[in-house]
């Protein structure tokens, strides 16, 4: 009887113990898979550049390109990372620059398609139109053309690089109806591209 | 009328707490499974084929890791099923849960200490905590769901080890798709290639299944600490775990060279599993003799029973009508001995 007793105390036990480690099992797993997601969303996703900033994307002088920002622009610290993309707004305008790291020279050719198609992994409401010659200020040629979704409106434009090995795209995408003043400031950030590694 | 339970009885029998756990293992899977697949879908629907590549080269990982892993415990492989549930909680719970969690992790870091700083360290920085911990939590739902399954930091170890395959196969596939975006889709197949050829090629012998695999052998010191045994320690398996989030720290670091990131990581699992298994074969050397001694074990089958070999050129020797009894013979003696020294 004594025995028994004892063998059916310590498998009680025994599923005790279980239930608390599943509990601790449980309060890890929601404390690492909510709870750095809720505290990242408390906290404010938005840090404002000065005017007349440069920001430069990518990995090392020779695969990068730098742009100058105006005035009422901030960063959206959660979704850049310097070495591959930034994401900028300015009210209701967001442009998000991308580097492209080209898998060769002869890829150049294939960035519009390429485009289209990340724009329909993103979302896949947006279409985007044919492309048309593009220069930046200083002189670098590229291409652009007009991108919509059911709410949005704007332009992506790509400009490759001096070493054709990356290239830098570039969305501006804006609710239908934004004044074109604002959609201007976004242009001139995408126009003034230019390329360390060029020297101009 | 309110009956009076008994003191020391639970609400709930040890049985319904193994299919409770279970039920949850599977709930965490299928929530991870619903993350990545939420995710992803879309690189299935506008890449099909790549994504498809993407994950049909992780197949050969997985079958291979999977067979050389479970080969590497003395004596007699781990359960296939418990094995298999370790891959795929790596693959599915902790992948899945690991993605949200660094989403949340990185966006600290980046807003707390810059984007320049975060793109350097919020990786190594954000994983080692987000990834060893949700890998581990794999390792002890299995010593929950199956109690006999790990009995020591050697169990620990190869189970950790198939969390992390699975773990490591799952964001093997997540980078190839994401290099489709990285090199502007210009070549998509190619792209998934080239991730493949590095992640497998290059980093792979020091990636996420050696590091589980420390940790999981801390979760063994833990279980063997649990049933008295000698060997087992709660600071041995703290110690894992710092040390399995140090190797991921160092994986993940800037301006460490490749190959001696993948160099330390496999020294490191290398040498631990060398040391446990020399002191398994030991222990479980000394509880044969024992048993040799006491006469309850002939002194031929306690030379053979340490060894698969051995094991099976004794079941040759018998007659058909005795092979079955002699190998649920040698099944149960070494099911006893495992329990004793594992």
């Amino acid at each position: 009887m004594v025995a028994d007793e004892t063998a059916r105390r310590a498998v009680a036990g025994a599923a005790k113990v279980r239930l608390r480690w599943l509990a601790i099992v449980v309060a890890i797993m929601a404390l690492l898979t909510a709870g750095w997601p809720l505290l990242n969303s408390a906290i404010a996703n938005r840090q404002p550049l000065p005017s007349g900033a440069r920001i430069t994307i990518g990995a090392g002088p020779a695969s990068s390109g730098v742009l100058r920002v105006g005035h009422g622009w901030y960063v959206q610290p959660a979704q850049t990372n310097p070495t591959q993309q930034y994401v900028l707004r300015n009210g209701a305008v967001e442009l998000d620059i991308r580097h492209v790291a080209l898998v060769d020279r002869h890829q150049v050719a294939f960035v519009w398609r390429g485009m289209r198609q990340i724009l329909s992994v993103i979302d896949p409401g947006f279409g985007l139109g044919e492309p048309v010659s593009y220069t930046t200020v200083h002189g670098w040629p590229g291409i652009t053309g007009a991108v919509s979704g059911p709410a949005l409106l704007g332009t992506v434009t790509i400009v490759p690089g001096p070493s054709r090995e990356f290239a830098i795209g570039m969305i501006v995408l804006a609710p239908r109806g934004t004044s074109r003043t604002v959609l201007a400031a976004a242009h001139r950030i995408v126009i003034s591209l230019m390329f360390p590694s060029a020297g101009r | 009328m309110i009956s009076a339970r008994p003191r020391g009885t639970s609400r709930i029998s040890s049985d319904e707490s193994i299919l409770l756990v279970r039920v949850t293992a599977i709930l965490a899977c299928a929530f991870g499974t619903a993350v990545l697949s939420w995710q992803f879908f879309r690189f299935l629907v506008v890449f099909p084929s790549p994504a498809l590549v993407a994950a049909a080269l992780e197949i050969p990982l997985v079958v291979i890791g999977f067979a050389v892993l479970r080969r590497l415990r003395p004596a007699r492989p781990p359960a296939l099923a418990w094995s298999a549930a370790a891959v795929v909680w790596g693959a599915t719970a902790a992948a899945g849960c690991a993605l949200l969690a660094n989403r949340g992790l990185i966006g600290l870091w980046a807003k707390g200490a810059g984007t320049r700083f975060a793109a350097d360290w919020s990786a190594s920085l954000s994983a080692p905590l987000n990834e060893e911990l949700l890998k581990l939590c794999g390792v002890v739902m299995v010593v929950l769901a199956a109690p006999a399954v790990i009995q020591g930091p050697l169990d620990g170890l190869i189970f950790g080890a198939l969390v992390g395959l699975g773990f490591q196969a799952t964001e093997n596939v997540t980078y190839g798709l994401n290099s489709i975006v990285f090199s502007g889709a210009t070549d998509p197949a190619r792209a998934v290639v080239n991730s493949f050829a590095v992640r497998v090629g290059v980093t792979a012998l020091g990636s996420h299944w050696t590091m589980s695999a420390v940790a999981g052998a801390g979760v063994g010191y833990l279980v063997a600490h649990r049933r008295g045994a000698e060997h087992g320690s709660v600071l041995a398996a703290v110690a894992c775990l710092l040390t399995a989030m140090a190797m991921h720290l160092a994986f993940d670091a800037p301006q460490i060279a490749e190959v001696i990131k993948v160099a330390l990581n496999f020294g490191i699992v290398a040498g631990l599993y060398l040391t446990l298994t020399r002191a398994y074969r030991s222990r479980a050397r000394a509880a044969l003799d024992a048993r040799v001694a006491a006469g309850t074990v002939s002194p031929s089958e306690a030379a053979s029973l340490l060894s698969r070999r051995r094991r099976r050129h004794e079941r040759d020797l018998a007659t058909a009508a005795e092979r079955h009894m002699v190998a649920e013979q040698q099944r149960s003696r070494l099911a006893e001995v495992e329990r004793e020294v594992a």
